[in-house]
């Protein structure tokens, strides 16, 4: 042992009841915490996908059930944000009713054992049990780098033990230690110590590196991060994961339509004539099922961004988009909430914990509903698909994958001019540099993979048969009743609640080309997007003289809006902050309704704009 | 009124009424916490006790009407000031 260390061993023999899963970003925790619980915590190959404590339960033997917590990862016990206090106070045991962990599972990155080990020694100093997971052995192996586990756990003075936690099975050598008596309390390091020189100190003594270990990164680097080809690869990336969602998903939609269809002809075959039997093909069949189609865009638009996600491309992506970030007014730690906002804005609003500088931080918030979520993709296919025409453009590109391309990028747009705005009228003009672990690109796991598109699937179905379907239903009550009256000369809809919500909102939104039947889907759409497409369908339904005219939306609003109509509400939803809980969460994360209110109203403002500027001009032309 | 159309009639309300009380859960979290709670009440046959155990849990996406992102605990303030232990 070194001379540095000062022996203060304790020996016991309780087993660990509660353990804490610590580390450096990007080490590989959740992907750990998944194997030991078997839960199913989003994973990513960046940092900065844990923002807060997870916690799990794990059976290492018959009786022995110990709780595992996944805390978001840190560079050093120093928080500098959010997410890292969170870290530090648990491992303190300072987080007010959060009990200290029995034992600390320190994991480090086998491939990246300089900077990890840092964090390592660190933690060592806190006096609690530890144990070293060492993850990511088996990529290290392939990059030809020899760890002597034996000397490094000498060296260390604390349990280490093999993991990969992206393989079935690869915490077993962990499990089995964790079955183990509570390990001797590490012995601490003098105050005086340098870490960073007794870190290499751990190295030279106990791994040896290849100096070609990052050959492989350097040489895919020299083409994702030029200047110029970096943006190209960036750009082309993009629009082939929006040209594949139009072109790959269609026969699964398809399929998908031919089924809903014939749900809705056995039930109008079977069922009498009656309210019931309405609520069903008009409400539930018409509405819930016009969502549900676009289940297969939602997971090729995932397959592509978890891949991305897994491959270790994304944080390259920040680091050349980050000049383009700093000049807006945003800095380049808003690029990881700002990708999560492509999922749903909620997460990507938690995510911008991860930044320290409260200003940087509002902002980030505050653009981050700009961001095409994935609830908005529903809208834009339907009209998408019902006024721009499938023609392949320049041999190989389907028109309308163009155009949803187009309609993210105006979605990035819109988030740079705003905060570009927003930096002129700041008084303080801080600029922080950004620092971002690069990590090494790896193939995407297909297990992570197929975990994160049942998730994606399972989230979307849930939403479908849950938050839709109720929405739809009350749509339907409110657009069904109170029935015409005798003598009605309208159709029936037009007498209704909703009808009557519907005309009355068509004073405000005329002059941006709505009719009274967007007006009505605009009020459920607030509650989730995708209702817009449910309540439209059930609206339409309703209205239809016959059954077979209500079976399919797309040609139905392509017969009677107009293009300007339709452009109009492609940029009302672009901006608009049609989700509640996105409002919620700005106020949740933020304390303030002030600025809750603040982003309704610009929003609004916006999208009201944009809506009416793109309708003159386009009626006028079109 | 046919007997058909009473019993049709009788489960669109159910449905309604349902889906109503649903949505009123999920953007009133603290009217249904508050509801699950009343629910709880010993008075109560024990089927509605269960609804109120599950009304009274963990409102939907830690009051913001969405429980889809995964990570939707109430993150805890954190006021204690920082260490440097090197």
């Amino acid at each position: 042992m070194s001379e540095s260390v000062m022996n203060i061993a304790v020996v016991s023999h309780a087993l660990p009841e509660r353990i804490a899963l610590v580390g450096n970003p990007n080490c590989g925790k959740t992907a750990l915490f998944n194997q030991l619980t078997g839960s199913r915590q989003k994973v990513a190959n960046y940092a900065g996908v844990t923002v807060e404590r997870k916690e799990g339960r794990c059976e290492v033997s018959p009786g022995h059930v110990i709780h595992i917590l996944d805390l978001p990862g840190a560079y050093s016990l120093a928080a500098t944000s959010l997410d890292e206090a969170i870290t530090r106070d648990i491992c303190l045991g300072r987080l007010d009713g959060e009990a200290r962990p029995d034992l600390i599972v320190c994991v480090l990155d086998a491939t990246n054992l300089r900077l990890h080990l840092r964090f390592a020694l660190e933690l060592r100093q806190l006096g609690v049990p530890m144990i070293v997971a060492l993850n990511m052995v088996d990529a290290a192996k392939r990059r030809g780098i020899l760890i002597d586990k034996e000397k490094l756990q000498q060296a260390l003075g604390v349990p280490v033990v093999e993991t990969i936690a992206v393989r079935r099975g690869g915490a077993k050598a962990l499990l089995e230690q964790l079955d183990q008596p509570l390990p001797y309390t590490p012995p601490a390091l003098a105050s005086d110590i340098d870490l960073h020189v007794e870190v290499r100190r751990l190295l030279a003594e106990s791994v040896l590196v290849p100096r070609r270990t990052a050959a492989i990164d350097d040489a895919l680097d020299r083409w994702a991060l030029h200047p110029i080809w970096g943006f190209v690869i960036l750009a082309v990336t993009m629009f082939l994961m929006f040209q594949a969602v139009f072109s790959w998903a269609a026969p699964l939609m398809d399929g998908i339509k031919v089924a809903i269809e014939f749900v809705s002809n056995s039930l109008q075959a079977v069922m009498p004539e009656g309210p019931l039997r309405s609520l069903l093909i008009e409400g539930v069949i018409s509405g819930a099922g016009s969502v549900l189609v676009f289940l297969p865009q939602i997971l090729f638009l995932f397959l592509f961004i978890i891949a991305l996600e897994e491959s270790g491309y994304l944080p390259r992506a920040a680091f050349l988009l980050d000049r383009l970030m700093v000049s807006a007014g945003l800095t380049g730690r808003s690029f990881i909430p700002l990708l999560s906002g492509f999922a749903c804005a909620i997460p990507g609003i938690m995510a911008t914990r991860t930044i320290q500088d409260e200003r940087d931080r509002l902002v980030t918030i505050l653009v981050t509903p700009l961001i095409t979520c994935s609830a908005r993709l529903p809208v834009y296919a339907l009209l998408i698909g019902a006024f721009v025409p499938a023609h392949t453009v320049f041999g190989v590109f389907n028109l309308q994958g163009v155009v949803l391309f187009s309609l993210y990028v105006a979605g990035v747009v819109a988030v740079l001019l705003v905060a570009m705005v927003m930096k002129l009228m700041r008084r303080e003009q801080a600029e922080h540099t950004l620092l971002m672990e690069l990590p090494s690109y790896r193939v995407p796991h297909p297990r992570d993979v197929a975990i994160g598109l049942w998730e994606r699937a399972y989230i979307f179905i849930r939403r479908v048969g849950t938050i839709i379907l109720s929405l739809t239903v009350l749509l339907w009550f409110l657009s069904s009743y109170p029935g015409a009256p005798i003598g009605a000369t309208e159709p029936a809809i037009d007498y209704s609640f909703a009808g009557r919500i519907g005309h009355a909102l068509e004073y405000i939104f005329a002059p941006i080309g709505f009719n009274w039947q967007i007006c009505i889907a605009l009020v459920p759409g607030l509650a989730a997007r995708e209702v817009a497409v449910s309540a439209m369908a059930t609206v339409y339904a309703l209205s239809a003289a016959s059954d077979s005219a209500a079976a399919e939306l797309a040609p139905i609003i392509s017969s009677q809006w107009s293009a300007a109509t339709a452009l109009s509400l492609l940029a009302w939803y672009v901006f608009a902050p049609q989700c509640l809980s996105t409002l919620a969460v700005i106020r949740r994360e933020t304390n303030s309704w002030r600025t809750m209110f603040f982003a309704t109203a610009y929003l609004f403002a916006l999208a009201y704009v944009a809506s009416f500027i793109t309708y003159q001009i386009a009626s006028r032309l079109l | 009124m046919t007997i058909n159309y009473s019993i049709q009639m009788f489960i669109v309300i159910a449905i309604v009424g349902i889906s109503a009380l649903y949505m009123l859960g999920k953007l009133l979290p603290r009217w249904r916490k508050n509801a699950g709670l009343h629910l709880q009440l010993t008075q109560y046959p024990a089927w509605v006790n269960a609804i109120g155990v599950k009304w009274s849990g963990g409102g939907a996406g830690c009051g913001s009407g969405c429980d889809t992102c995964g990570t939707c605990e109430t993150p805890k303030k954190t006021t204690a000031p920082s260490t440097t232990l090197h």
